[in-house]
Order: structure tokens, then C-alpha cells, then sequence
């Protein structure tokens, strides 16, 4: 069994805002061992980034404040770092790679520029290797010619190639932990199996453990070990990637798996789609969350509000009446 | 872990099946559906050489321009632009290199009231020299434009005049870029108490005309300000009013590109690297910034310019002695109607130096926001 490198519990975020509390991350609780890659599903606004922000508390505040819980990174709890950890944190030990490659460069600087800069800051080089570096980063994710692609302008590069490149800025400084929110969703479906390939390799090449957020169970399925399933800011379902498309527990996790469109389902055929919308996060119904969109919902649904509990070999599942 | 049977549901959602470890049956393939042949049979060096042809033909001539170099290259490009600017450039260096020149060229004289006195170029060519035997001159070899109703050369006067609008127009711009993107900037980035500062500050002053503000200023403290400071006193004080009140709008600007700035995703990736705010603001925000401010700085000038003359018009602005092109304006007005080449002269060469910094800002527009033009 691998180190336990995150090791998230009970994290609460919320944003204090005119309209009242939003509980945009309410109770969510998951584990990342070295070197693995753990999926977090949801629809949009469940959460999800939020989640990932709070993780190396770039959450903006006023008006958002982790109000709860702990992030612990390697034995350390992130929330209660001073800014001078968080420094050495953000970028050296975590780094992020965002979902539209088109804005994440600056678009005055080179590319090499800005990988460099993130290297000069963690890995203390002089320019001269920092540009080395750059070059060899450039080269690792499959960028043509590095050596004169570096003084290239962020305009100069093609969708897939500028998310490549952030790939390179993130892994240049060795990060034990790689947080991908939605890295592909900007990408066509071509690149995007290019993009999550290299992510892959290049985290089993430097042993990094990839938190991997998307809404897209395609790319859970090629890509991850294990799943953790998120509602209206609340971890669900958790389980290996396997069990949980082959055996979902959580009647949200049936649902989402049976709205995506199969290339084997007959012509014409209606999609399945989830009834109803997801709770509004300032006013939570009592009870479970997916109670009013859930078909197997019962009177004790509305009422309690179901946890975690273990329900299979490394499957756990917020639902009284599972399967 | 390694997947290695794969259950039917997990391969038919595998919509990248490419990309994972898992083996992909022929059967999985035939249930994905064709597309997925393709993408399979396109390697990565293939990807990678469409991608590079791409970029190639968007960039000129192979050459790898930033940003700012391309809007450099825009503006060379833009004749027009370049004309005006080259104009613009000849009227700063004849106005400061020209004196030089102009007060040892010429023969010694006689000059006074009684035409007895011995002169050279160095005193009649000099822009506070009233030689009163000369008075309203007509144009001679002597004095090319001829000379006031006191006997002062015309042309070393404009000179000295448009000396005066290009000082003014650095003091207030230096004054407008400073403030303007220091507090537009902050404003923008934190929010807060500045924010609301600059919104009230930018509503009063739109509600009350900058020029009028920068007369009542001229108004009541110039003379305090020349009796401290001298002649110069006064063309600071000018600029100084023309400045504050030129600033709220150029922080205006500045806020709300540093607002859509701050919102793009390389602000977010460089805090998640670990950049302090003061990196970020220093290094992301106010490089990006640098279009807009260049290009509302240049067009501003034309108003300074113009908002100078009409303060020395009003005899608010510099005081004789000294030389402005609106106060020579105010000055020849007197006698239009006997000499109007008076008047002609300090206003075409107002006309020209405002439409030339016009031309040019729009030239710069056009080049550093290629999408404003139409």
C-alpha cells in the first residue's frame, strides 16, 4: 500500500454572501495515496472546484471561508498553514492545471518565460537552468523542437499544445500532487485523449498523484483508479473506478452512468436524463440532497440525512437504500 | 490498479478509448462507433506536425513576435500613422533644437525705441526681446513670421510656445498614467473602499468639466504659484489641474480591463504556483495593461494640448514674458484686424501640432487594438 499523501476530512467551505451562506462544500471527505489518480465527478455547481480551491486555499476571502474540516497534505493540515507553507505549497508540493488552456498563459510572455518563472521560484535555478529546464519540460510533453519552440508566444500554440504546456509549467517543479480541474473539456475529443495519455504517463513517470476533476465519465474511466461522486457538496459515492461503473451504489451514481449516451444505443432513442434540478446550496432541503430528484427516495430519505458508510470492498456510500 | 476484464458498461462509456491502459477489444471499437478508427490512426507526431503548420501561418515570416512587437510592426506599417508621428517628432525637436539655432543666426542691428542700441540674434531672436522699433513687423529675412505688437519674433515665440504644450501634455500625462493605473489598478484588484472612492471621485469630476476645473484652479492659485515658483509656477499649476482632472477616467479604464484581467485563468495559475498579489499585479496585470493605457494616453494629449491654450488664452495659463501658442492667440487678437498674420501663425501651428497628435493616436489604435478598428 502506497503513503497516504491527502487525506481530506470533513472539509466545509462556504461563500458568505448578500443572498446568505452558500454550503458550496458541505462535508466532503476523500483520500489520495502517492501516486494515484482519483476521479471527482459531479455536475456543474455541485462543488467541485470549490473543493479543488480549498485544497490549497485559494478560495477568495471575503467572501468564501473554509468554515470546517481538514486537508491534511502529507500528515500537515493545509488549513491551518501560515502564508509562508502555503508559498512553498502552491506550485512545489500542488499544482493545478486549469480547464481553458486559451487564457491560462499570459499572452506577453513566452512560453519558456513562464515556465521558468515557476522554476526559478520552487527549485531555486539560476536562468540558465531554469530555461534548460524549461526546454526539457517542453520536450517531456511532447512539444516539437522545444529548444526554439521556448521564445514562442502563448498565441503561437494550438489549443492542445497550450494545455500541454501547462502540464509542463505544473510538472516542472515536481509537485507530489497534481489537481486537474476539467482539463479537457475545452479540448476536442481527439486532443483530449492526447492530453489525459501524456498526464498520465508523466504522473506515473514522477510518481504524482493526480486529482482529476470532470464531469465527464469518459475520461473517468480511461484515467482513474478510483472515483469519488459529488453532490450538491457532498462526497456521495466512493469506490474504485471499476466497482463503480460496474456496480454504482448511490442511486445519483446509477443515474448520471445512465444519462451518458452509449454509442451502442438504438437510433432515436430518448437520452436519459436526470429529473429536476440540484438543490439550491443557500436553502438544502433536510434530509439526503438527491431526495427530491432520487426515484428510490422513501419518507426516512427526507427526514435524515444519510453518511458515509462502507458498503462493499473499498466502496463507501452515502444512500440508506443503496444499489 | 489495472483494469483488465472490462465490464460491457465500462467500455461502451470509454468515449476516449485511446487514451486509457485498457485493452480495446474490436468489439469495444465497433460499439464506439467509427470516429474512434480515426482518432486511433492518427499518431501524436502527426498531431503535432498539423498543430505546428498551423501556428507557422499565423505567425509573418517565421519569426516569433510578441505581442508588443506585432503592434510595433502594425504601427511602422500604418503610413499615415508614421507620417504624423514624424511630424509630431519634427515639431519637438525644431521647438527645442531650433532656438539654439535661431539665436546666432543673423547680423547685429540697431534696435530700441530710438533704433540706437546694438543687438545681436542672441537678443532679438530670443522669445522675451521686444525690440520697439520693430513693432508688428512684416515677414523679412530678419523676422520670417514677423513680430508682435511689442517687437518680439514671432517664430522664436512659437517655438517657445509649443515648448510649453509638449511640457504640459508630459506633466499631465505623467500625472494621468501614474495616478490612473496605480489606483485603477488597486481599485480594480481589491475592491473596496478605493473602488467606491474612484466611482464618486469619476462622477464628480464628469459632472464638472475638467477644463473649467483646471480654469478655477489657474484662477485662484495662480498667483500664489507664480509668486513661489515664478514663471514656471503657473505651468505647473496648469498642468497639475489638467492632470486631476484627467486621471478619474484614465483609472476608470484601468479598473475595468484589471477587473476582466483578474477574472482570466493565468491570474488563477499563477496564484496556484504560489505568486504573492504584488507579483501578480506587477507582472500579469499591468504589462496587459499596457495597450489601452498607451492608446488613451496618446489621444489625450490632443485635449491637453488644446485645454493649455484655451487656460493661456483666458490669460489663466502663462504669463508674459513667457510664450504660449493660445496666449500669443490672445495677444495677436487685439490687432487682427489690422495684422492677421498675427493671429495665423500660432494658431496653424496649434492646428497642426493637435491634428498631428490626433493622426498618431489614432495610427496607435489601430495598432495596439487592431479589434476597435473597423
Amino acid at each position: 500500500m502506497a503513503e497516504r499523501l491527502l487525506d481530506v476530512q470533513h472539509l466545509q467551505t462556504h461563500f458568505f454572501t448578500r443572498g446568505g451562506v452558500v454550503k458550496s462544500v458541505e462535508d466532503v471527505s476523500f483520500y489520495i495515496d502517492e501516486g494515484e489518480t482519483l476521479g471527482l465527478v459531479g455536475e456543474s455547481g455541485c462543488g467541485k472546484s470549490v473543493t479543488s480551491l480549498s485544497l490549497m486555499r485559494l478560495i477568495e476571502s471575503p467572501p468564501g471561508k473554509i468554515v470546517g474540516g481538514k486537508v491534511l497534505f502529507q500528515g500537515d493540515d493545509i488549513v491551518q498553514m501560515d502564508e509562508e507553507e502555503l508559498h512553498k505549497l502552491r506550485g512545489g508540493k500542488i499544482a493545478m492545471i486549469f480547464q481553458d488552456p486559451m487564457t491560462s498563459l499570459n499572452p506577453l510572455f513566452s512560453v519558456g518565460f513562464q515556465i521558468a518563472e515557476a522554476v526559478k521560484t520552487h527549485l531555486k535555478l539560476d536562468d540558465r537552468a531554469a530555461t534548460d529546464r524549461a526546454v526539457q519540460m517542453l520536450d517531456l510533453v511532447r512539444i516539437p523542437e522545444a529548444r526554439r519552440r521556448i521564445d514562442h508566444f502563448p498565441h503561437e500554440f494550438s489549443g492542445g499544445m497550450r494545455q500541454r504546456v501547462m502540464i509542463a509549467i505544473a510538472l516542472s517543479c515536481n509537485p507530489k500532487l497534481l489537481i486537474a480541474d476539467e482539463p479537457t473539456t475545452a479540448l476536442d475529443v481527439t486532443i483530449q485523449a492526447q492530453v489525459l495519455d501524456l498526464m498520465k504517463g508523466l504522473a506515473q513517470e514522477f510518481n504524482t498523484a493526480t486529482l482529476l476533476i470532470t464531469h465527464d465519465l469518459g475520461v473517468v474511466a480511461g484515467t482513474c483508479e478510483r472515483v469519488a461522486v459529488m453532490y450538491a457538496g457532498r462526497i456521495v459515492e466512493t469506490a474504485p473506478t471499476r466497482t463503480v461503473f460496474k456496480n454504482p451504489a448511490h442511486p445519483y451514481t446509477q443515474a448520471l452512468l445512465n444519462a451518458v449516451p452509449r454509442a451502442d444505443t438504438p437510433r432515436g432513442a430518448k437520452l436519459a436524463a436526470i429529473g429536476g434540478q440540484p438543490p439550491n446550496l443557500v436553502n438544502l432541503p433536510k434530509g439526503c440532497p438527491f431526495a427530491p430528484r432520487c426515484r428510490k427516495a422513501q419518507a426516512r430519505c427526507r427526514v435524515e440525512l444519510p453518511l458515509l458508510e462502507t458498503v462493499g470492498p473499498n466502496q463507501q456510500v452515502a444512500c440508506f437504500y443503496p444499489y | 490498479m489495472k483494469i483488465e476484464e472490462t465490464p460491457d458498461n465500462f467500455q461502451a462509456l470509454d468515449t476516449v478509448g485511446a487514451v486509457g491502459n485498457q485493452p480495446s477489444t474490436p468489439e469495444g471499437i465497433a460499439a464506439l462507433g467509427g470516429t474512434e478508427q480515426q482518432t486511433a490512426g492518427v499518431t501524436q507526431a502527426e498531431l503535432d506536425r498539423r498543430a505546428e503548420t498551423e501556428t507557422r501561418e499565423a505567425t509573418t515570416e517565421g519569426q516569433s513576435l510578441s505581442p508588443l512587437q506585432a503592434s510595433m510592426r502594425r504601427l511602422g506599417r500604418d503610413r499615415r500613422a508614421m507620417f504624423f508621428m514624424a511630424l509630431v517628432l519634427i515639431l519637438i525637436v525644431v521647438s527645442y533644437v531650433g532656438p539654439l539655432v535661431w539665436t546666432r543666426v543673423g547680423p547685429t542691428i540697431l534696435t530700441g525705441a530710438a533704433g540706437l542700441d546694438k543687438s545681436g540674434p542672441a537678443s532679438y531672436h530670443n522669445y522675451v526681446f521686444e525690440d520697439l522699433s520693430r513693432q508688428n513687423a512684416n515677414s523679412s529675412s530678419l523676422h520670417p513670421f514677423g513680430t508682435d505688437a511689442i517687437g518680439r519674433d514671432i517664430l522664436a515665440r512659437i517655438m517657445a510656445g509649443v515648448n510649453v504644450s509638449i511640457e504640459v501634455a508630459l506633466l499631465v500625462e505623467i500625472m494621468d498614467i501614474g495616478l490612473g493605473v496605480t489606483i485603477g489598478t488597486l481599485a480594480g484588484y481589491y475592491g473596496g473602499w478605493l473602488a467606491t472612492f474612484l466611482d464618486r471621485f469619476t462622477d464628480l469630476m464628469f459632472a464638472f468639466p475638467g477644463l473649467l476645473f483646471a480654469i478655477l484652479a489657474a484662477a485662484t492659485l495662480g498667483p500664489v504659484f507664480q509668486s513661489r515658483l515664478g514663471l514656471p509656477g503657473r505651468l505647473i499649476l496648469v498642468s497639475m489641474a489638467l492632470g486631476i482632472s484627467v486621471w478619474p477616467f484614465m483609472a476608470r479604464l484601468v479598473r475595468g480591463q484589471t477587473l476582466q484581467l483578474r477574472e482570466q485563468q493565468f491570474i488563477e495559475a499563477s496564484r496556484t504556483v504560489g505568486s504573492s498579489n504584488r507579483h501578480i499585479i506587477m507582472s500579469h496585470i499591468v504589462p496587459n495593461l499596457f495597450n489601452i493605457v498607451i492608446v488613451a494616453a496618446t489621444l489625450d494629449v490632443v485635449n491637453t494640448i488644446v485645454s493649455e491654450a484655451v487656460i493661456s488664452l483666458l490669460g489663466l495659463g502663462v504669463q508674459t514674458p513667457g510664450s504660449s501658442l493660445g496666449l500669443m492667440i490672445n495677444d495677436a487678437a487685439a490687432v487682427i484686424a489690422v495684422y492677421p498674420w498675427e493671429v495665423v501663425w500660432p494658431t496653424a501651428v496649434l492646428a497642426i501640432l493637435v491634428l498631428a497628435f490626433s493622426f498618431m493616436g489614432d495610427g496607435v489604435q489601430d495598432a495596439f487594438n487592431p479589434r476597435t478598428k473597423d
